[in-house]
This record gives structure tokens, C-alpha cells and sequence, in this order.
């Protein structure tokens, strides 16, 4: 049987996009369609000229996954005959040298090992091979290949999973997985992930899911036996993650109503973020207080989000109910303190 | 693994190469950036070296020796390609949310970010995000901590209605599932603080260099247990489990009530306590100590709206 260390070298498939790259990387002409379908050494030429244009077809759409963009030299991308002749689109596919600095290689090396540091994450990958390439592109040494400096903990089966999580989601592929909700019940999914979330350590997927045939939310570390990445899917261009970060006051079988809320006017929006999560919307008032306007389904959860905060000058401003639950609520407690 | 998994990490590896000097990696260097064994280092190289340009005569040889991998030849040398569309929305997540300088944001777009990206926000990301928070300030403080510069921060505590200014030695930031914090030296209290992000409004460095301490770098938990006031609350067994405070000293049921469960926690700031209290909406009720019952319930009156 073959070792995992002997197909990595026997991966014919491998083989033949590393060596489209690497002729098109070293050519200096155009390459036309047959010069690359008719040759067997390539991997190509299997006799069936529609089937090996369409293999080149779908290896340019691989490589150009990679960043790797081979177009049509003849200015019609579309065109796919013999006579058509192919080159690498060397703008789009390499990094510009000579315009991130010194300084934002260091900026943002040391981003990145900060994210990178605080949980596990869907992110480990594309963030490293980013921080490789941005000191590869300005420090041609050998800080270059210094691998990432992460403490997070480590949890290999928790960051295996979160690895598939992303590498379907980068490739635009249904993730297939079994799934454990909340309540212990077991299921069998199949999403397209839309985008990805962290909260207070736990990631996220939100995605199209094939038996609810709706968008659904789902806590990665709830998810195992993940199949291979399937079927493509495009992710709608109206698609926003932010809409997706729970709030306390998002379940309830309240009617959906617009709330809002004051904030002392010196505080920096950036600063609200763990409050808001980025919903809604943030307008300043006349008076120069910061107004905070979402929709709210539990009046309740609502009020007591902001008493979570008062401290900081949250206070509600509209509904009149919101008003009144507010003050419910401080009753409630005040009698509970008072009455013992 | 995948063929794709296998193309990017060779890839990956020529471009390594093709930017190392003398274009050889070390071996635990080429290990960790494919994230692959000694054995399937070994396999990759024989995957390269196994490509041709028939028509120029150009081959990749790459070698593995005791020490190193080397790309011999320049035929294989890759420049570094633009990050692919994953990984510049991952980069992207990481410039906004760090909101680093528009301007340093900018120019990584223009070098390095999938092209289909240049144009964009470079550190608008709606397909990715987090509920930490790094603030506004994480970039000068990382700077300041990188230059060893003692800093003047504005800072909000729980207990204060507007932030106010601590002249700090940085030290590190620290992150955890819940915030992010610096920890820094408080130079006119001469002690160690830890300061959310998301609490500083303002930065500036000083002339000042920072000057040693004996830096503990404690948890949460250490530092409210270390400087904290001890409060004990009241709720139900099933509460009490789900509390997540950081300066939680124990539990234990109430002698009078066994449905009640008494927790002893420490808190840094008696106004979070107090917020955590009301939003709880009953749950959980302040037992002790008894002037700060008081001083809550004269509070959550003065929050009526």
C-alpha cells in the first residue's frame, strides 16, 4: 500500500498543475492551446482532444485558486480553439515588490501572531502562508521562513476540523459533516459556508443548509466526522457575516421591533464593538451622544444588555417599552436587595 | 490531502526557496511553513524535481540534505504570488479588525492582496469577523511595545464615567477568548495593570523609555484576586454554573437554603458587579458585604429612567 510520503510524489494531478505553472512561469511566448493539450509529458494528449481542453480549462481554473492566473493571450478570454495562445498574467498572479516596507512587514507580522494567539482558529493557515509571503516579499532572509509565533492552545483534533472548515470555505465547496445542536441531537449536514465568526472563543459557520433549505448558524466545535469538501456554490453578493453575530435579544417570539440606544458622545465607535458586534446602525445625535438603532426581538434581553452597561452610559432610548423594561428591571432588583 | 493542497504547498515551497539566500530553507523551517513531515518534506522535492520545460531545457532540481532544502538552478525560482482569494479575505479580517493603519492597509492591498480585491476597503471583510475587540489603539501600542516607549493613555475603567490619563510602561498584549489586554506598569501607582483595549480611548508615547520591572503578567483571576474587593452573590446551582466571571473564589450552597447557591468572587470594579447584577434580571442577587448592598441598590435607583 502505498505511504501518504509516496503519493504526494506520485500525485499525477499534482504533478501536472505544478508543471503548467512552472512552463508558464519559465516561457517567454505565448503558449498556443494544442502546444499545451498534445503534450503527454505535460499530462495532456490523451487523444480526446475535447476531454484534454477541457482538463486545460479546469487546471487554469485551479491554478488561478492558487493566484496563479493564466489568460488568453488574444484578448478574448473566452476563446478556446487551437489557434488561441495562453500566457501568465504576471501582474495578477506575483506580488508587487517595493511597496509594503520594512515596518509593515514588522506591523504585520506581529498582527497576525496576535490573532493567531488568542484561540484557535479557521484562520491558522491562510494567515500563515500570508505572513510568509509578506516578509518573503521584504526581507528576503531568513526571517522570511520564521514560522508564526502563536501560544494558543493547542487542540489538534478542534484545529484539524477548523482547517476543513476553512479549506471548504476558501474552495467554495459543501462541507459535509455530523452535527451535535445544543439540546444533544445528532444530525447529518450539508452547508455551503458562507462566512465564518468567533465569539468569545468558539468559531462559527453560517451557510445554506441543504436540509433546512435556509441560512443557518453552526458552532464548529460541535461538528465531526467532516467529508470532503463537495459541491462548488457561489456565495450571494448581498451576504454579510455581521447580520449573523447574535445578540441576547435576537430569540424571542416577540415581534421584531427598532430599538435605540444613547452612548456618551466620547466614546470611540471602535470601542463599541463588543456591545454592537457591528449591527445596526450608529448615527451621533444633536446633542453629540452616539445613537445605537437594531432591531429587537426580546424587549427584555434588550433592556438588560444595556443595564449590563451602564456603567459605560448606555442607556435606552426608544421604545417607551424598552423605557419600561428598563425601569422593570431595576425595581425587580432593588426590591430583591431591599427586601432582605 | 487534496491535489490542491498539494499544488499550494508546493508552491509554496518554490516560493520559499526563490526568496531564501543561496536558495536553501532549513528542513524544521520547510517542515512548519507546509505544516508536513520529514518524510513528506522529502516526497515534495522529489514531486518538483520532477518538473520540465521540454522546449527551454529547464528543470527544477530541489535537494533535501541533513539540513536544508535547496532549490538548485534559478529555472524554478517563483517570485512570491499574490495571496489567493482566501487568504487575503483572512488578511483583510485581521487589518480591520486590528484596524491598522488605512494607509499600511493600502499598500498591502496594492502589493500583495488577490487582485480581485485591490480597489476594495482593503480591511472590509463581510465574510469573516469577531466579537473581540482589539480597540482603537492596537497599532501605536504595539509600536510603543516594539520600541520600549513609555505611553500616556486615556483610559475608561468600569468604575469611571469618563476615561482619565495613567502614564504606562506597555509591556505585552494579551488576549483571550473574552478581551484583549495590555499589560503595562503603572508608573505613578508602581504596579502591574492590565488595561482592555477596548477601554483605551487615546495613546500618545512619550520621550520616555520604559525602565525594568519584575513583571508578573498574571491572569485575570490573579490580579482580582490579588487587588479585588471579595463580594458574594446569590443564585440557583444552575446559575452559578454558568457564570463565567474571571475572579470567581468558590461556591458553596447557602446554609439556610439548600436551593441557593453562595459564590464568592472578586471584583475589580464594584460598578461591573453591580451591571452584571441588573442585567441578570433577578438571577443573581448581591448577599454580602452589606455596605455594598447599599451601595447598590442606592445605584441601580439612580439609573431610573
Amino acid at each position: 500500500m502505498p505511504t501518504k510520503r509516496d503519493r504526494i510524489a506520485e500525485d499525477t494531478t499534482a504533478q501536472r498543475l505544478l508543471n503548467l505553472a512552472f512552463i508558464f512561469n519559465t516561457t517567454t511566448r505565448p503558449l498556443t492551446t494544442d502546444e499545451i493539450i498534445l503534450d503527454t509529458d505535460l499530462g495532456y494528449g490523451s487523444g480526446n482532444r475535447e476531454s484534454d481542453v477541457r482538463k486545460f480549462r479546469r487546471d487554469r481554473q485551479k491554478l488561478a485558486e492558487q493566484g496563479f492566473e493564466i489568460v488568453c493571450a488574444d484578448g478574448d478570454g473566452d476563446a478556446e480553439n487551437e489557434a488561441s495562445s495562453w500566457v501568465l498574467d504576471r501582474g495578477r498572479t506575483f506580488a508587487t515588490a517595493g511597496i509594503i516596507t520594512r515596518d509593515d512587514a514588522s506591523i504585520l507580522a506581529d498582527a497576525i501572531d496576535e490573532y493567531l494567539s488568542a484561540s484557535l482558529t479557521p484562520l491558522r493557515v491562510p494567515l500563515t502562508r500570508a505572513r510568509t509571503k509578506i516578509l518573503e516579499l521584504v526581507c528576503a532572509g531568513n526571517e522570511a521562513g520564521q514560522a508564526a509565533d502563536t501560544s494558543a492552545p493547542r487542540d489538534t483534533t478542534q484545529q484539524t476540523m477548523l482547517d476543513i472548515v476553512w479549506l471548504a470555505f476558501s474552495l467554495r465547496r459543501k462541507l459535509t459533516f455530523s452535527y451535535t445542536n445544543g439540546r444533544g441531537e445528532h444530525s447529518r449536514r450539508a452547508v455551503a459556508v458562507y462566512g465564518i465568526f468567533s465569539h468569545e472563543g468558539a468559531t462559527y459557520i453560517v451557510g445554506l443548509d441543504d436540509a433546512a433549505q435556509a441560512v443557518r448558524t453552526f458552532r464548529v466545535d460541535r461538528m465531526d466526522r467532516a467529508l470532503r469538501p463537495g459541491a462548488r456554490y457561489e456565495i450571494p453578493a448581498s451576504f454579510d457575516i455581521h447580520a449573523y453575530l447574535f445578540l441576547p435579544f435576537d430569540f424571542g417570539d416577540g415581534e421584531a421591533v427598532e430599538a435605540s440606544f444613547r452612548f456618551p458622545g466620547d466614546f470611540l465607535p471602535e470601542n463599541l464593538t463588543p456591545i454592537t458586534h457591528g449591527r445596526g446602525a450608529l448615527t451621533r445625535a444633536a446633542d453629540g451622544s452616539l445613537i445605537w438603532t437594531i432591531t429587537v426581538r426580546d424587549l427584555d434581553a434588550a433592556a438588560a444588555l444595556a443595564l449590563g452597561h451602564a456603567r459605560d452610559g448606555m442607556r435606552p432610548a426608544a421604545p417607551a417599552e424598552l423605557v419600561a423594561r428598563w425601569n422593570a428591571l431595576i425595581e425587580k432588583a432593588v426590591a430583591d436587595h431591599v427586601a432582605r | 490531502m487534496s491535489h490542491d493542497s498539494r499544488v499550494a504547498s508546493g508552491l509554496l515551497l518554490l516560493e520559499a526557496l526563490a526568496a531564501a539566500p543561496v536558495m536553501r530553507v532549513p528542513r524544521e523551517r520547510a517542515r512548519t511553513l507546509l505544516g508536513c513531515s520529514d518524510a513528506e518534506l522529502e516526497s515534495y522535492a522529489a514531486l518538483l524535481s520532477t518538473l520540465a520545460d521540454r522546449e527551454g531545457g529547464g528543470r527544477a532540481i530541489v535537494e533535501v540534505d541533513e539540513r536544508d532544502v535547496i532549490l538548485q538552478g534559478d529555472a524554478a525560482a517563483l517570485r512570491p504570488v499574490r495571496l489567493d482569494l482566501g487568504e487575503s479575505l483572512a488578511l483583510a479580517h485581521v487589518l480591520g479588525t486590528l484596524n491598522i493603519d488605512s494607509a499600511v492597509a493600502a499598500r498591502v492591498a496594492e502589493a500583495l492582496l488577490h487582485r480581485d480585491r485591490v480597489g476594495d476597503d482593503a480591511a472590509s471583510e463581510p465574510l469573516i469577523a469577531t466579537t473581540t475587540s482589539y480597540g482603537a489603539c492596537y497599532q501605536v501600542l504595539s509600536e510603543a511595545i516594539e520600541d520600549g516607549a513609555r505611553c500616556r493613555i486615556a483610559y475608561r475603567a468600569h468604575d469611571e464615567a469618563t476615561a482619565a490619563p495613567r502614564l504606562v510602561d506597555p509591556y505585552r498584549i494579551v488576549a483571550t477568548p473574552e478581551a484583549v489586554y495590555l499589560i503595562a506598569w503603572n508608573v505613578e501607582k508602581d504596579a502591574e495593570r492590565r488595561y482592555r483595549l477596548d477601554r483605551i480611548e487615546r495613546v500618545e508615547l512619550t520621550d520616555n523609555s520604559v525602565v525594568p520591572h519584575a513583571w508578573q503578567a498574571a491572569s485575570p483571576a490573579s490580579s482580582l484576586g490579588a487587588q479585588g474587593t471579595l463580594a458574594t452573590v446569590a443564585c440557583t446551582a444552575d446559575c452559578a454554573a454558568q457564570l463565567t466571571w474571571a475572579g470567581i473564589a468558590g461556591a458553596r450552597p447557602a446554609p439556610d437554603d439548600p436551593e441557593t447557591t453562595l459564590v464568592d468572587v472578586y471584583v475589580g470594579s464594584e460598578r461591573w458587579l453591580f451591571d452584571e447584577v441588573l442585567a441578570s434580571a433577578g438571577a443573581v442577587r448581591i448577599t454580602a458585604p452589606a455596605d455594598m448592598v447599599r451601595r447598590f441598590v442606592s445605584y441601580a435607583k439612580g439609573l431610573r429612567a
